[in-house]
């Protein structure tokens, strides 16, 4: 919005007193040769004025923040969140949402300038809704200039009451530690024990643990009893939770802000072993997806070449368990995500997944010792897509991608 | 007239230096590590360059969002390092890059595989310094093996 002031109202000048005793009728004035008269040369002068500065004045959008404040979103917003563009035109508008307090979102309201309000799906459009440098927001196939903006939280049976922040200050704890420099999760609470074992089930998000409990998938997960629900971090992706579970840091402080990026610089939990003395192993898949300092890797390659890599971790952790179960252990089954991404969520092959890596919990529960805290949790969820190349998909605001359980216990 | 002549032969001169200059491999510092064969490697990037040199051509890159890439690539095949290294046999290679990247990567993968300098006929260094200055290439494998900056090659038994 833009308020226009005269020159002498803004430059504080007062106003010339009218001329007494000019003509106003008769006889052209000295200075209309041309045959306008002044005043309306100063009228068209001044509504050109006004004309080009409506088009130039910034486009400003009023978005309804979740505690339902209003906030505006202008040129200056965008260029605050221009280190997520795509390309130099486009911000995506699921930043401008996360930017300004949204976690979830169901619906998406949008009033245009002109026009009938418009209703979307989150789902189905949050991975390509874009918000351009001139002000036009790319939503589906429409292309608006927004007046106003809501975004509608899907309803929710309860609220999370955990997440990735959680988990490094519960192992420091359990192991007698101060928690990363920078955490700012909250230990949960759990009984005494001698060492931490922390099973990452990638993309294993809160409703597909509900579907494939009630499916009869899961018995052992199932046994463990309801997990916490957790909130994961934005976007949800595994490089981005993966930081922070190790620094117990928001994306916003360990500088993981987004996928590819693979090191934090902020102290981890494996950094807070590491200088106590202490041992903490890493067991990964083919690939080494975060920078995980101070840890005793290793690399669970595909080597019988069956398709997947949950076996191989399945069996380079049993053979570290049992040659003495490290202070810290990280078990990381990539093999629901790598199918998900593949073949979708909630298809035969993914099932068939969810059904070997449960197993898998349940035989590195059977090899380890008594008085071992076990924390288990995903990254992140998944949603379907249909997309050359892949059937699902994470990353957004939705409730699929952001829900994760969270199981604490000790054995 | 001589001046003349004299000055269009300092160009020549001046103008086929240059582009002798720019045929040359440009000085980086780099080393790539071999381990796990009966002779531990340590190989500089002027030792790399003077090894055999191999280009594939239009080779595929499989990339997770189907949008594979096709690229031209030359460099030094991995089998001839691992000659050297004293490699009999392996069932697969740990490629670990300099931001701590790592990827285990199975053998029959590794088959066609080179530690590359140039992509598209431009030194990597200067074309993708962020890339650079060498890449593992193993063609027709997910973008995930392809390791930029390439520090080590542990080969596993």
């Amino acid at each position: 919005m833009s308020v226009h002031q005269s020159h002498e109202a803004s430059t504080g000048h007062p106003a010339r007193p009218r001329a007494i005793g000019r003509p106003t009728h008769g006889g052209p004035s000295p200075s209309s040769a041309g045959g306008i008269r002044p005043r309306s040369f100063a009228l068209l002068a001044i509504a050109l004025l006004l004309l080009i500065a409506s088009a130039c004045a910034p486009q400003t959008t009023t978005l309804i923040d979740p505690g339902g404040a209003e906030v505006a979103v202008t040129r200056a917003t965008l260029r605050e969140l221009e280190r997520f563009a795509e390309d130099e035109q486009a911000v995506p508008l699921e930043r401008v949402l996360y930017a300004n307090g949204y976690r979830l979102i169901d619906t998406l309201h949008v009033v245009p300038e002109k026009g009938e309000p418009l209703t979307f799906d989150w789902l189905s459009v949050a991975a390509t809704a874009r918000w351009q440098r001139n002000g036009e927001v790319h939503i589906g196939e429409q292309v608006l200039r927004p007046a106003r903006i809501e975004g509608i939280a899907p309803q929710m049976p309860a609220q999370p009451t955990t997440g990735p922040l959680d988990i490094a200050p519960t192992a420091a704890k359990v192991l007698g530690l101060r928690a990363p420099a920078d955490a700012a999760g909250t230990a949960l609470e759990l009984p005494p024990a001698s060492r931490v074992v922390l099973i990452f089930l990638d993309a294993f998000g809160y409703l597909r643990y509900t579907e494939a409990r009630d499916a009869g998938l899961i018995p052992t997960l199932a046994a463990f009893g309801e997990p916490a629900l957790g909130l994961t971090v934005y976007p949800p992706s595994t490089a981005v939770a993966t930081a922070a579970l190790l620094t117990g840091a928001p994306p916003e402080v360990n500088s993981v802000e987004d996928r590819g990026i693979r090191t934090t610089f902020n102290e981890t939990l494996f950094d807070v072993v590491a200088a106590a003395g202490l041992r903490g192993v890493a067991i990964e898949g083919d690939a080494l997806a975060f920078n995980m300092r101070s840890a005793d890797v290793t690399l669970s390659g595909d080597r019988d070449g069956n398709g997947g890599t949950d076996d191989n971790v399945l069996a380079n952790a049993l053979a570290v368990i049992e040659a003495g179960t490290p202070d810290l252990l990280w078990i990381h089954f990539h093999g629901i995500d790598d199918v998900g991404h593949t073949y979708g969520p909630g298809t035969p092959e993914e099932e068939a997944k969810i059904v070997e890596v449960d197993a898998a919990v349940a035989t590195v529960l059977a090899a380890l010792p008594e008085e071992t805290a076990v924390l288990i949790f995903a990254d992140h969820g998944m949603h379907t897509v249909a997309e050359e190349g892949r059937l699902g998909n994470h990353g957004n605001l939705v409730v699929r991608d952001m829900l994760v359980p969270v199981w604490a216990f000790v054995k | 007239m001589k001046r003349h002549k004299l000055w269009m032969f300092l160009t020549l001169v001046a103008v086929l230096a240059l582009s002798l200059a720019g045929c040359g491999a440009p000085k980086v510092d780099w080393t790539l590590e071999v381990t796990g064969g009966s002779t531990p490697l340590s190989l500089t990037y002027a030792d790399l360059t003077k090894m055999t040199q191999v280009d594939l051509t239009d080779v595929l890159m499989q990339k997770s969002l189907g949008e594979d890439e096709v690229d031209s690539w030359s460099g030094v095949p991995v089998a001839e390092i691992f000659e050297q290294a004293g490699v009999q046999s392996y069932s697969s290679v740990t490629a670990a890059a300099a931001d701590g990247y790592a990827v285990e990567i199975s053998a029959d993968e590794m088959a066609n595989a080179i530690v590359a300098l140039k992509k598209n006929d431009d030194w990597i260094t200067k074309a993708e310094p962020d890339k650079g200055p060498i890449r593992l290439v193993c063609p027709e494998t997910p973008a995930n093996r392809w390791v930029f900056q390439v520090q080590q090659l542990q080969v596993n038994p």
